[in-house]
Order: structure tokens, then C-alpha cells, then sequence
């Protein structure tokens, strides 16, 4: 799906009541493709869970030309005139501290396996009575 | 996808979850007048397989006869939304609280996936730009190989960290062909939305599974735990190799059958490559179950 942020935005529209400035949806730039007049960004969206293409003609060369892959960006509405615009900043490192964060509950969870009994893990793939198995040393 | 292609996706899911139980759980059920190969051939999962087929064929043909294949439809649509969160349940349960789909893997299998991801990464380069992919996947490919020719059985435990390093490059697999991007954004014909649905459920039941074996795997710190490894390893990793003359038939009937997709272009690359790797690892399973 190919849209600019205005009909991105009127997209929206439809299914929330903006407020000033509020940031409508978050994604990491991954593939730009510019001559300098045209192309496309794709955004994976975090909000919509859709993947985005926001065509580029929309925005001005120098915000472009600033971007790479993997920055992250996002999109703000803004209310007195009624437009989207591309905010681009650099955050690369509080994505990674997002994404480390993320692997905190795994972490956690996997110290409760060590510590607690790991029994249920096995569920359905062996028998977990207590039955000796022969295969093991007395 | 129109929803005479979603009928064929849904086609390659249940195919696939048939393969992958009939791996797990062989099923009987063989017409034992006929001769050995006309049996594996007429085998009750590849009836059913055509059964299914036929009846995804016909079910197309009246939704196009019906004039109902008009938008197209994503996950977002009710109808292909519900039908995915019913199979997402099931194959989460399936993957995480059962022992439905695992097929039993050899040192044969490893090697095969490692060889596909090499010439991967021969043809297209590293895809994953984030991964060492080489030495990832080149140490497997090497102890596998010397597995095979010393024919040494390695203790439950070793087993358990090699086939975790084996699902670990499966699920690498996918993003180094690019059939991610494709799952989220291609058009299919049918023959690409089958072998898609298959490919989805293979990889989505191996990924659950990864998570799970990797909590397992990691819970062997503590000793008490290792009881439990050296009963399941034994269903998980054969040392039962399939004899090499079948070995090197499956390898170059996967090496035929991506050159003839090469040349008839009947699905893209990347996707025949990932086929080859998935029906090969099965076929495995199956060879040296037959050899017991």
C-alpha cells in the first residue's frame, strides 16, 4: 500500500480523535529508495501492525537525505493545520535499550525455569513419571 | 491474496501439518496387497494429501464459479484473521505443550540445511547482515560431517547444545532466502500460497519449538535437570543415519529439483530452496525411521 502521510493521516482520522502534535505511529526506516524526487519509505508500524509505504514526494530532500536504515522515525499529527509530518531523530540508542529491555522478562522467566522445577518444560514430549528410565545409571 | 489463494495457503498448512505428525507420529494404515514402493507411494497421508488437494482445487474453482474471489485480503480481514488466530493457537499448544509435529533429525539433516544456507550465501551473499552467518553455519557443517564419517554417538547433552545450534540456523534460513519480506508482501499463484502455508507452519512450529528447547537447554546448568534431556534426546536426534545411497538421492533430488525450478520458474528461488531444505529434512526423518 502506497500513501502519502496526508491520507496516512486520514487513515487515522477515522479511528481516533488526534491532540495536538500527538505522535500517531512509530516504525524504523528500512529501505530508501531516492533520486532525489521520488521513492518510498517503508515503515513497519508498531501501531497498526501494517507495513507502510509513505511516498516521498511528501517530504523534503535534507529530512531525507538524513536518514538510513534502521533510524527510527515517526509520525506526528499536527493539529492547527491539519497535515502529518515525518519526524526523524536519532535514537539508535535508546531502540537498542528498547530491545534489550525486551529480553528482560525471557531473562527473568528463564531463572525461574533454573530455579523452580524445569519439569513442565518437557510436557507431552516425555514421560514425566517418576518412573526410572532404563536407559539411566542407577 | 484473494480467497480462492487463501484456500490454497490454508491447502499447504494442513498438508504440512499432516507430513510433519505422520514424521512424529507415523501413521499405519497401508494397503499391504500393493508392492513396498506403490505402498509409501499410495501411503494413507499422501491420500489424504490428495484428498485435500482436490477438494481446495474444487473449493477455488466454485468461489471463482461464485464470483467471490473479488478484493483481496490480508490478515486484517475477519475472515483470514479468525481462520489464523485458530491455527496460531493450535500450533502454539502443539509446538510448546505437545509433541505433535518434531520430526526426528539425524547428522544427515543438519548437513542439508547447512549446505542450503552456504549456497545461500555463495549465490546471494549474507542477508542477515547482523549474523557471522559463516562460522554460524560452517561449525555444524563440519561436525556434522565428522559425525557421519567417524560414525561417533555424542552423549544426550552434546546433543542437545548440536540441535539447538541446528534449530538456531533453521530459523536463519528464512531470513537469509528473504521469504519473510516475501510472506508479508508477495502475490501468490497457487502453487506459491500452498507451498507458502506449508513453509509457515514448518518454521513457525520450529521457531516455538527453538524457544522452548532453548529454556530446556539452558535449565541443564542445575544437574537434577539433565535426567530429562537424556530421555527426550533419544526422540529428538537419532544416530540411526539413513544409508548413504538414499542420503545422496535425497541431496540431488533437492540440487534437480531447484535447477528444474531454475529453469521453469515455477516458484521463486528462494522459496524452492527453503522447500528443498524443509521436504528434505523430513523425508530424513521418515528414511531412517523405515530403517529401524
Amino acid at each position: 500500500m502506497i500513501i502519502g502521510l496526508d491520507e496516512y493521516a486520514a487513515h487515522y482520522q477515522k479511528v481516533t480523535q488526534f491532540e495536538k502534535n500527538m505522535i500517531i505511529s512509530t516504525g524504523i526506516w528500512e529501505y530508501f529508495h531516492n533520486d532525489g524526487k521520488s521513492g518510498w519509505v517503508k515503515i513497519q508500524d508498531e501501531r497498526c501492525l501494517n507495513t507502510l509505504y509513505l511516498d516521498t514526494r511528501y517530504y523534503s530532500a535534507a529530512a531525507l537525505a538524513t536518514l538510513e536504515d534502521g533510524k527510527e522515525v515517526r509520525v506526528r499529527y499536527s493539529v492547527p493545520d491539519c497535515r502529518a509530518y515525518l519526524d526523524v531523530y536519532y535514537a539508535e540508542f535508546r531502540y537498542n535499550l528498547k530491545g534489550l529491555q525486551e529480553f528482560i522478562p525471557l531473562f527473568l522467566f528463564c531463572v525461574m525455569v533454573l530455579i523452580l522445577k524445569p519439569d513442565f518444560l518437557y510436557l507431552g514430549l516425555i514421560d514425566l513419571s517418576d518412573t526410572p528410565d532404563p536407559a539411566e545409571k542407577p | 491474496m484473494t480467497l480462492s489463494i487463501f484456500v490454497f495457503f490454508l491447502l499447504g498448512i494442513l498438508i504440512e501439518a499432516l507430513l510433519l505428525f505422520d514424521c512424529a507420529h507415523p501413521i499405519n494404515g497401508y494397503i499391504q496387497s500393493l508392492h513396498p514402493l506403490l505402498q509409501r507411494i499410495f501411503s494413507p497421508v499422501n491420500l489424504a494429501a490428495s484428498t485435500l488437494a482436490l477438494l481446495a482445487a474444487g473449493l477455488a474453482f466454485l468461489i471463482r464459479l461464485a464470483g467471490l474471489d473479488g478484493p483481496s485480503m490480508d490478515i486484517g480481514t475477519s475472515l483470514v484473521g479468525s481462520v489464523l488466530v485458530v491455527l496460531g493457537v493450535f500450533v502454539f499448544f502443539a509446538a510448546m505443550a505437545a509433541d505433535l509435529f518434531i520430526p526426528v533429525i539425524n547428522e544427515q539433516s543438519i548437513l542439508i540445511v547447512q549446505c542450503a544456507i552456504l549456497a545461500s550465501f555463495l549465490l546471494e551473499g549474507n542477508q542477515v547482515p547482523w549474523l557471522p552467518l559463516l562460522p554460524l553455519v560452517l561449525i555444524p557443517g563440519i561436525i556434522s560431517l565428522f559425525l557421519l564419517f567417524s560414525q561417533k554417538k555424542l552423549p544426550p547433552i552434546l546433543k542437545a547444545l548440536f540441535y539447538l545450534w541446528y534449530l538456531f540456523t533453521l530459523m536463519i534460513l528464512p531470513f537469509q532466502t528473504g521469504q519473510v519480506e516475501a510472506f508479508l508482501h508477495a502475490t501468490y499463484t497457487p502453487i506459491q500460497a500452498a507451498v507458502s502455508g506449508g513453509l509457515l507452519l514448518f518454521m513457525v512450529i520450529h521457531g516455538l519449538f527453538t524457544a522452548r528447547f532453548f529454556l530446556m537447554v539452558c535449565s541443564l546448568i542445575r544437574p537434577r535437570n539433565r535426567k530429562f534431556i537424556n530421555r527426550l534426546m533419544p526422540r529428538l536426534f537419532t544416530d540411526d543415519q539413513v544409508p548413504p545411497k538414499s542420503f545422496l538421492l535425497t541431496f540431488a533430488a533437492c540440487v534437480v529439483a531447484i535447477l528444474l525450478n531454475q529453469v521453469l520458474h515455477i516458484i521463486p528461488p528462494s522459496l524452492a530452496l527453503t522447500l528443498c531444505v524443509m521436504s528434505a529434512v523430513q523425508i530424513l526423518s521418515h528414511l531412517s525411521r523405515m530403517k529401524k
